[in-house]
């Protein structure tokens, strides 16, 4: 009785989240005088693949690409290694405080960012100056800010799942004579793997998609640009090449869908471990 | 070794099944507390800030310091090439609040907070609803789901920009060709219509993270809750309200938080298609402040906004937390 509504209404839902992406795909591969038409048209009959060679050539693309994957990758390693040693501490050890330091973990979410590239600005130049590899135009300040940035929500979320584990976990383990060490990194660690799964998801688009602490930090070095940035070459005020950015805008979004499609099952059960807490 | 070797598979096995798979109603998951301070006295009062250290030294250092520099901008004298003149009390903020076009800019923020949040928590209610029941090429339709939440929000706006474009946008050709409109509209231009694209981009890309949790918070809810409901004769609409909304509360508090956060803090989607725009007539409080700073160079003026904007957020997050009594569980 309620399927064919239900269906209806999905399927509706999904074409009108997808029009945006099909919209990018579709600009990437017009001709550049289907772009400018007074009257576009929801197709074309004239593929191809000028704007993704225009983007290849006229970009150092695959070193943006480069870049932008080491800098995801290492923020999503430094994320899980972090937040689940962290929510083992508040979810396992009871201390004065825990709640206080959990809502100002949800605090530290709040900030507003914009606002704080000034003062991350000179902070990075200061450290430039002790050690030149985490000054600016390099990627290593940029992990370490993205990483920041995306932990407090990535410990919040993994407590749950921790928190789910049942404690008699512990114990039999610790009759079995395995160290907190063992046990936390061979049993528990295995265990929250779902919600581990949800957190790097999370990380990684947020380093990926980054364009305000990349444009503040890497604002001179044509090398170490990451890609949401080398997309804006093609964004002028006046001309934009929207081809170019489109074709661009493709080749960035195509990894994280693969990377969503992938884990999308442990998505689910991972957020799961959000809501319980 | 040999003694842990052997008996980790099999509890890693019992405990799979408790944290992997759909979550259903385990008895007790989530509320450990009957298991706390079982082992008293075997840690030292500075073991978690041990293993908390790592994460905590790097969110003060990256999250924190900027924050308290920002702090400090607020009440500091500051030229507009950026030289610190000294301190200035609170003339920041007197200057900001005497702006006039704070306060609009402040109803207009609570009103993109609570009309964003709003209609994407009850959009995403439904979808959540849907996704959860099985029906051929469900696999696909999250899938969907998915696609706003990994493109790029700059990315989005960008399109969404394009798409409403005056001259070459697709909205106007397709609503032209349905009959929808007789004339090409400027979209973007006119600041009513501006805010409701604006809006509605905003709910788009908060739509997938909202409908995931819901859906997560959906699958926590055993089914024999239903079956006993079903026996009671209970209507469908019955049963959403008492049984599966109060049940889903947790999943939507933290939807709630985590969507007023992001969207108070939404900088890229106005910013990317209309500026802010005409004039501030779509401006927000992030886009104002961002102004202030770049546009206005009054750096002391935009860090008092920027605090300002923080405390918002803070008391409002916050307060809703204590409206809907929220406590630590364990």
């Amino acid at each position: 009785m309620r399927s064919r509504i239900s269906d209806a209404v999905c399927v509706l839902a999904a074409i009108l989240v997808a029009v945006p992406l099909y919209w990018m795909v579709l600009s990437a591969v017009k001709p550049d005088g289907e772009i400018r038409s007074a009257s576009p048209r929801p197709w074309t009959f004239a593929p191809t693949l000028d704007a993704f060679r225009r983007v290849l050539d006229v970009e150092n693309f695959g070193r943006y690409f480069l870049n932008s994957a080491v800098v995801a990758l290492l923020v999503v390693g430094g994320s899980i290694v972090l937040s689940f040693v962290s929510a083992v501490a508040l979810t396992r050890f009871a201390f004065r405080g825990r709640t206080v330091l959990l809502v100002m973990l949800l605090v530290a979410q709040m900030v507003p960012v914009e606002a704080l590239t000034i003062p991350l600005f000179f902070m990075v130049q200061s450290a430039g100056q002790v050690a030149p590899a985490f000054g600016l135009n390099q990627l290593a300040p940029l992990v370490l800010i993205n990483l920041a940035f995306s932990l407090p929500f990535a410990i919040w979320m993994l407590r749950g799942f921790v928190a789910a584990v049942p404690r008699e976990l512990d114990e039999a383990a610790t009759l079995d004579g395995a160290t907190r060490f063992q046990y936390v990194w061979r049993v528990l660690f295995p265990l929250v793997a779902p919600g581990l799964v949800a957190t790097s998801v999370l990380s990684f688009i947020h380093s990926w998609n980054d364009f305000l602490f990349a444009k503040t930090l890497i604002y001179s070095s044509t090398d170490n640009r990451t890609l949401p940035q080398a997309l804006l070459v093609f964004y002028q005020p006046d001309e934009q090449d929207w081809g170019a950015i489109m074709a661009g805008s493709t080749l960035m979004t195509v990894p994280v869908l693969i990377f969503f499609v992938l884990v999308q099952r442990h998505l689910v059960s991972g957020l799961a471990g959000a809501v319980k807490g | 070794m040999t003694a842990t070797s052997k008996t980790v598979p099999a509890s890693a096995a019992t405990g799979v099944g408790k944290a992997g798979g759909p979550p259903t109603g385990k008895p007790g998951a989530g509320r450990p507390s009957p298991g706390r301070g079982k082992r008293p006295g075997t840690d030292h009062p500075l073991t978690p800030l041990l293993w908390l250290g790592p994460a905590l030294l790097l969110i003060a250092g990256v999250v924190l310091w900027p924050v308290v520099e920002m702090v400090l901008t607020s009440v500091r004298e500051v030229s507009r090439a950026g030289v610190i003149r000294g301190w200035a009390g609170l003339e920041n903020f007197e200057a900001l609040f005497d702006e006039p076009d704070l306060v609009p800019v402040l109803i207009r923020t609570l009103i993109w907070v609570v009309g964003v949040v709003g209609v994407t928590l009850l959009i995403s209610l439904g979808l959540a609803q849907l996704l959860n029941a099985r029906f051929p090429g469900r696999k696909l339709v999250r899938w969907a789901m998915i696609v706003p939440w990994a493109a790029s929000v700059v990315m989005t706006a960008i399109v969404w920009r394009w798409i409403l474009d005056f001259f070459h946008g697709m909205g106007n050709t397709i609503l032209l060709d349905l009959g929808l409109i007789d004339a090409p509209r400027d979209w973007l231009g006119e600041p009513g219509l501006a805010w409701l694209w604006l809006m509605w981009v905003a709910v788009f890309v908060s739509l997938p993270f909202t409908t995931y949790v819901l859906l997560a918070g959906l699958q926590t809810i055993p089914g024999d809750v239903y079956e006993a409901a079903q026996v009671d004769g209970a209507s469908r609409w019955r049963t959403y309200r008492t049984i599966t909304l109060p049940l889903l509360k947790p999943a939507v508090l933290v939807a709630t938080v985590i969507n007023v956060i992001n969207v108070f803090n939404s900088f890229p989607i106005i910013w990317a298609m209309t500026r802010g725009g005409p004039g501030h007539d779509t401006d927000t409080t992030t886009t104002f402040m961002f102004k202030l700073l770049r546009l206005d160079k009054e750096v002391g003026q935009s860090a008092a906004m920027a605090v300002l904007n923080f405390l918002m957020i803070v008391v409002m997050v916050l307060f809703y937390l204590k409206a809907v009594r929220w406590k630590e569980v364990d």
